[in-house]
């Protein structure tokens, strides 16, 4: 349903999203929470949401708080990349300025480069 | 169906009552969570249609069977009806195929419900997704707006400033004219003032000349002069040599007495001496004549100098004031160009500006184009959604349908009041 990896070497958390629903919301919540601890300020993340379904109005309520706490840890840049521009709707009403849309990975990786 | 017994009315009409309540009690508790959660009107009355439709099927089915249980019984007791007597009429086989119909038609009403059910929490997701979706573009749109609002704010300040640069350009331009003018009257007065320098030097020339000539004159003068003082000491030494001559005599005619021939000779002398004298003078008047025509001629060209001078003094003079009005001339057209230079400042300032809010209104409007281009994607995908949500409904309405069939059957066969007994028993 997803994937969180940080990479220490380019100080990076990335995360792949295919499914989060109300059953694996809180499981999500922990795991992204437990990445966090292991970041060191300054980096950045990147989130797959091109193979993702949209979260519902309870999950995207749940999920919305970890934008906040990213920033706390020391967050520069997050970039995801979608091709629904719903979920780009849902993004921003979720993390606001925190994170940056974009339709294509390479995009998405230049920002971050940049 | 018209029911003589009084008992089974009574039971007819709880049941049709207890139904009545239960419909509206779920409808009633259906529209209160919608409400609750938000949702529009509409959506808590396609769940409560959606939701109460096969409850209100089961609760029609289990009336039925309740009723035709219950007449059974009651005719039975009654003695009007004996299970034996229909029994005799009917074979084993028959009762044992309607018994099959009747779970056949159980179990496709149990699928219909089974996948009505599953419909409508399509359906009711589909609707929540929507009303979310909705949502997010409303807000969207509201974003859009805004951008939009400050876009035009942007473009009105950008407007003012233009007609600021357009001001100040108005204002270089009168005052390039008021340059242009004092530049023209300032090339002008120096053409005057270089024509009166070319006459105060040809002035000059001239004077110089005259002073020359004036020189020479004076040369020859003094060469004359010079000339004359040795014709004054010859007359000197010709007046010295008569005196001592005229001696001589007056000594000899004091010696000799009345022998006077002696004196012949001195008189001679003297005579001769007093002819040189005379021609001296003479030659001396001359020369004394010509150095006072000179002397005239001189002090005329010193006055014809003197005339020359005053000339180029004047010259010199309007030549000077030419030049102040030149220096005026140049000092307005500093002072117009630092108005220029100003104007200029102030139209870089406002340029610059500009250019900071077209760039920020360019930012924007790309930002909103961007937007509008994503709200535009959101409600294409909405659309999408929408069409999901009509798509089950048209099957809801399909299984509706096929309920609304075996709901049929079963009244067939619950209707025969042979086949209903034969059921019970």
């Amino acid at each position: 349903m997803y994937t969180i990896n940080y990479d220490a070497a380019s100080n990076r958390v990335t995360v792949k999203v295919s499914e989060i629903n109300k059953d694996n919301v809180n499981q999500y919540i922990e795991d992204f929470t437990k990445a966090l601890e292991g970041v060191k300020p300054g980096f950045t993340g990147l989130t797959d949401l091109s193979e993702g379904k949209l979260f519902t109005m309870d999950v995207a309520e749940k999920l919305s708080p970890l934008g906040e706490l990213s920033v706390q840890k020391g967050l520069t840049k997050w970039a995801y990349y979608t091709g629904s521009a719903v979920s780009k709707l849902q993004m921003k009403r979720m993390f606001g300025e925190v994170v940056d849309s974009f339709e294509k990975l390479e995009d998405a990786e230049e920002f971050l480069r940049n | 169906m018209k029911v003589e017994n009084p008992d089974m009315q009574k039971q007819y009409r709880k049941m049709g009552l207890a139904g009545a309540g239960c419909f509206a009690g779920a409808v009633v508790i259906i529209n209160l969570i919608c409400l609750l959660a938000g949702f529009p009107g509409w959506i808590g009355l396609i769940v409560s249609l959606v939701l109460t439709v096969p409850i209100g099927y089961l609760i029609a089915v289990w009336l039925l069977r309740s009723a035709g249980a219950g007449r059974i019984r009651g005719e039975a007791v009654n003695g009007s009806l004996t299970i034996s007597e229909r029994h005799s009429k009917t074979s084993k086989d028959h009762l044992h195929n309607i018994g099959l119909q009747y779970r056949e038609l159980s179990e496709e009403v149990n699928n219909h419900i089974s996948q009505m059910a599953g419909t409508i929490e399509e359906v009711k997701a589909s609707a929540e997704m929507g009303f979310y979706v909705s949502d997010m573009i409303k807000e969207a749109t509201l974003g859009v707006s805004g951008d939009a609002s400050q876009q035009t704010d942007m473009i009105r300040t950008s407007s003012n400033t233009v007609g600021d640069v357009v001001n100040a350009i108005r204002h270089i331009a009168g005052s390039a004219d008021e340059v242009a003018a004092a530049a023209g009257e300032s090339s002008e007065k120096s053409a005057e003032g270089q024509e009166s320098i070319l006459a105060a030097i040809r002035q000059m020339d001239e004077a110089n000349t005259t002073v020359h000539t004036l020189v020479e004159m004076m040369n020859r003068l003094d060469e004359s002069s010079r000339e004359v003082v040795s014709f004054v000491a010859m007359i000197r030494e010709i007046a010295e040599q008569t005196h001592l001559l005229s001696l001589n005599a007056a000594i000899e005619a004091a010696r000799f007495g009345d022998e006077g021939r002696g004196f012949s000779v001195i008189a001679s002398e003297i005579r001769n001496l007093a002819e040189q004298s005379s021609n001296s003078a003479k030659q001396v008047t001359q020369v004394v004549s010509v150095i006072l025509k000179e002397t005239a001629q001189a002090v005329a060209s010193t006055k014809l100098v003197a005339e020359q001078v005053g000339d180029g003094l004047k010259v010199v003079n309007q030549a000077g004031d030419s030049f102040e009005f030149i220096k005026l001339s140049i000092g307005e057209v500093a002072g117009q160009i630092q108005e220029v230079s100003s104007a200029v400042e102030e139209i870089a300032a406002g340029a610059e500006q500009l250019v900071v809010a077209m760039e920020k209104t360019e930012e924007i409007s790309v930002k909103t184009m961007s937007e509008m281009n994503n709200v535009t994607q959101a409600v294409e995908e909405h659309h999408s959604i929408m069409e999901q949500i009509s798509t089950a409904t048209e099957t809801l309405n399909g299984y509706s349908k096929e309920l609304d069939q075996a709901i049929k059957k079963y009244r067939e066969l619950l209707g025969d009041p042979q086949t209903s007994s034969q059921l019970v028993s």
